[in-house]
């Protein structure tokens, strides 16, 4: 057994034992309108974030990253029949998203000052939710007056975990033999498409 | 009919020019390379040449030849942490080519860099457009 294991052959050390990286990016979510009028997305969001990853080959890294987005908001819609009349309530949903993703990606090329990668893994985000309702007033026809039916109120913040599987495709341009450019994209999956992140930014290997 | 026809000729058309054919691998098969011809050849290349490496398992790789002697080949592959070099049996070359495009090589790469950084910048100006955008 022992001299089967010293026959064996000897993996060589990767090339790049491992990276950090610090990037800005675009944060896109998807909340579903309470009614289908409008768009169900959430595209002006800023993203920050930084992370480390660790080369078990030339290949093979598994990363980790914390991010946070700035607070995106969202105009919502919703068409109401009160005593027989038309009316509709509007709000405005705010959300900030706090997240920490693991991933395990695959390197193409080793060595090279081009590296295009891709990956898979799981991000858990906090969620912070709060809809500001307007009131929702109905025309009286008979008093020939509006009146409110429901007054404006608050809801939130309210906070919950989310954990979705992502999907990433992304590469690193070496500037130097140790310090790149990098640059991905990241599908967040939860019933459908649920968050849309690209990121650019530098690291260093070390 | 016609797209009978049509389909008749472009199926023929992609046959005879060996677009569509199987045997491409087996076509291209490398041949042999007389072993003496290839050490008298690889001599002759000074030392600290950029040369192109191929195979005859398939394989390539760009280096800078350092010795070369009527059984191997050595190169230094060019990559972005330096390599020790690697000793090639000249029975496992299929060509050694100069590699004249050594220049082109790192302004393609200076190029993709600077793609690639125009690309994430661009990102980067978007997202912060995006973010500043008040809808």
């Amino acid at each position: 057994m022992l001299t089967l294991l010293a026959q064996a052959p000897v993996q060589p050390a990767p090339v790049t034992r491992g990276d950090a990286h610090f990037v800005l990016g675009w944060q896109n979510l998807h909340k579903e309108q309470p009614q289908d009028n409008y768009n169900d997305w959430i595209n002006s969001i800023f993203y920050g974030g930084a992370g480390t990853g660790w080369y078990w080959n030339d290949h093979l890294k598994t990363q980790v990253d914390f991010g946070a987005g700035t607070r995106g908001e969202q105009y919502r819609f919703r068409q109401l029949l009160v005593n027989g009349t038309w009316t509709y309530e509007s709000s405005r949903l705010k959300v900030r998203q706090d997240s920490v993703a693991v991933s395990q990606q695959y390197q193409f090329f080793r060595n090279e000052w081009f590296h295009p990668h891709v990956g898979a893994g799981m991000d858990l985000a906090r969620e912070t939710l709060t809809e500001q309702y307007q009131p929702v007033t109905v025309y009286d026809s008979t008093g020939r007056n509006t009146r409110i039916i429901t007054p404006g109120h608050t809801e939130g913040p309210n906070h919950r975990f989310i954990a979705r599987p992502f999907g990433e495709v992304g590469f690193k341009a070496y500037m130097t033999r140790q310090a790149f450019f990098t640059a991905d994209t990241r599908l967040m999956v939860r019933h459908c498409i649920d968050e849309v992140l690209m990121r650019a930014g530098f690291g260093f290997d070390f | 009919m016609l797209r009978k026809a049509l389909a008749v000729v472009l199926s023929g058309a992609l046959i005879s020019t060996g677009c569509a054919s199987a045997a491409r691998g087996a076509m291209q098969s490398p041949a042999v390379v007389d072993p003496a011809m290839m050490a008298e050849y690889v001599q002759r290349i000074p030392a600290g040449s950029r040369v192109r490496v191929e195979r005859t398992n398939g394989e390539s790789m760009r280096g800078t030849l350092m010795k070369a002697t009527p059984q191997a080949i050595t190169v230094q592959r060019n990559t972005r942490i330096p390599e020790p070099p690697l000793e090639i049996p000249l029975g496992s070359v299929a060509r050694v080519t100069l590699d004249s495009a050594g220049g082109g090589a790192s302004t393609a790469k200076a190029i993709g860099i600077g793609v690639a950084s125009g690309v994430g910048t661009f990102f980067v100006i978007l997202a912060i457009l995006a973010a500043a955008w008040d809808d």
